[in-house]
């Protein structure tokens, strides 16, 4: 099978521009592209699905209203959204206190859920860039790949972390610029 | 070039983990070294591609209505039709609006300038925190050097102290041994040597008195003859005790026990093995 040539969604420049002209087809085409990887994201993060859909409302409102500062020099459309995503995740996190809950459930949760039915082809894509990206975190030593998840999803700080896996703050450094590397290598485009 | 460091900080920024003072000196960072800022632009995708690794789920077909509605919903203009007592009201006090405007006009200036102060400032302050990190990291690395050392002194000192116990608790003439050497009986060789050997240091002196001197190609040397060897142990050359000199020798290898001490006339410059005549020997 071919590697697909970039492990995230992608979205021309000129689809946020024409959402900050306030082009709601636009708008439709960027949920059709985003919606799914956003809302697995902040259902990872937050734990519920009835927050992840409140969450993705917000993130979308946003969108549409900031689409005009989006600047693609500084990285693409997808890394723009999921940063908005996750800050405000994030932001949930901290403000309701419900990190201790966050390790309690999550797989009974995740088998309570009933998702929509995808059209095929965006089954085929989602499954294609989800497994490279899977693949490739797998694939870090399992020191590497915790210390990542503990940042990424759980939003922790590096003491935090340090302080969750019992470890001084420059091992933890060093595992998550080992594992970034190493992301970075195995994510590259194919030639 | 792109250090480990950089690496590092630009991995955790990717991630958000920077914080306070070490954000602001890395964002500074990035924008005088392009590099570093492709770096973290493409750590920047990596991490936003962590994203996909969650397990993936539709969200509810609802949802995109809702937020279509919430969005146009945000953009509808709203209507506003003042009462005539307010238009009344707003033209009596149809000045105020340009005090107010006038009045923001002033604060703004006032607010530009001390905005250009304070970006001053932070520059300085940014470059300030670059130097002092900088200066924090090369003290770190000599404290890191320093520390080593001491603990190689250290180390020293106390086998040093170990050696001087022993040594304070040593009885140098218990130790000594003396051996008496003469020519071998029947024997036409004259002269005779006395040599004293201390096994701790693994040193000892000859003297002799009345050795003939060696032939102009030939030398005196020493041999130790320890039972745990087959053959014996060279001491060195000892051809100036044919003068009468008192020689100090070490053998070329440890020395368990001395059985014997002997001296024969070998080549000039001395063999490995002996060859030579002995013409003295003395045995312990």
């Amino acid at each position: 099978m071919e590697s697909p040539e970039s492990p995230t969604p992608e979205i021309d420049e000129s689809v946020l521009r024409a959402i900050a002209g306030r082009d709601a087809d636009a708008f439709s085409s960027l949920y059709q592209a985003f919606s799914r990887p956003l809302f697995s994201l902040a259902f990872r993060m937050l734990q519920r699905r009835e927050d992840a859909e409140e969450l993705l409302q917000e993130v979308f409102v946003k969108i549409w209203n900031d689409a005009a500062a989006y600047n693609g020099a500084k990285g693409t459309a997808f890394t723009w959204a999921a940063t908005i995503t996750r800050n405000k995740a994030i932001d949930r996190i901290r403000s309701s206190q419900r990190r201790s809950r966050l390790h309690q459930g999550a797989e009974a949760e995740s088998s309570v859920l009933s998702p929509s039915q995808p059209a095929p082809v965006r089954i085929v894509e989602a499954h294609e860039t989800a497994s490279t990206v899977q693949g490739a975190l797998k694939s870090l030593p399992a020191d590497q790949r915790i210390a990542m998840e503990l940042a990424y999803f759980e939003g922790l700080s590096q003491s935090e972390i340090a302080e969750r896996l019992q470890e001084p703050i420059t091992t933890i450094k060093g595992r998550i610029r080992r594992a970034m590397m190493t992301l970075r290598k195995e994510l590259q485009p194919a030639e | 070039m792109i250090t480990e460091a950089q690496e590092e900080l630009a991995s955790l920024y990717a991630l958000d983990l920077l914080e306070g003072v070490e954000l602001a000196a890395f964002e500074r960072e990035l924008t005088l070294q392009p590099e570093l800022a492709a770096l973290t632009r493409e750590l920047r995708e990596v991490s936003a591609a962590v994203a996909l690794s969650a397990e993936q789920i539709d969200p509810p077909e609802s949802l995109e209505r809702e937020i279509l509605r919430s969005v146009r919903t945000q953009d509808l203009p709203r209507e506003f039709k003042p009462s005539p007592a307010r238009i009344q009201a707003v033209r009596s006090f149809g000045w105020v609006p340009w005090a107010v405007a006038a009045a923001l006009a002033v604060t703004c200036g006032v607010l530009q300038i001390n905005l250009s102060r304070v970006r001053v400032q932070v520059r300085s302050a940014d470059a300030e925190v670059l130097s002092l990190r900088s200066r924090v990291n090369a003290m770190d690395g000599e404290r890191r050097m320093l520390q080593s050392r001491i603990a190689e002194l250290e180390t020293e000192r106390s086998t040093l102290k170990t050696q001087v116990v022993s040594l304070q608790g040593r009885d140098p003439f218990n130790q000594l041994a003396a051996v008496a050497l003469a020519p071998l009986p029947g024997s036409k060789d004259s002269g005779d040597a006395a040599a004293v050997w201390d096994p701790i240091s693994q040193t000892g002196m000859l003297k002799a008195a009345a050795l003939p001197p060696a032939g102009p190609d030939q030398d005196y040397q020493l041999w130790i003859v320890d039972p745990q060897y087959p053959n014996p142990v060279s001491a060195g050359l000892v051809t100036s005790v044919a003068d009468g000199k008192t020689v100090r020798f070490k053998p070329d290898q440890p020395v368990a026990q001395v059985a014997a001490l002997a001296v024969s006339l070998e080549r000039k410059g001395g063999v490995p093995v002996r060859e030579g005549p002995i013409v003295l020997l003395g045995k312990l």
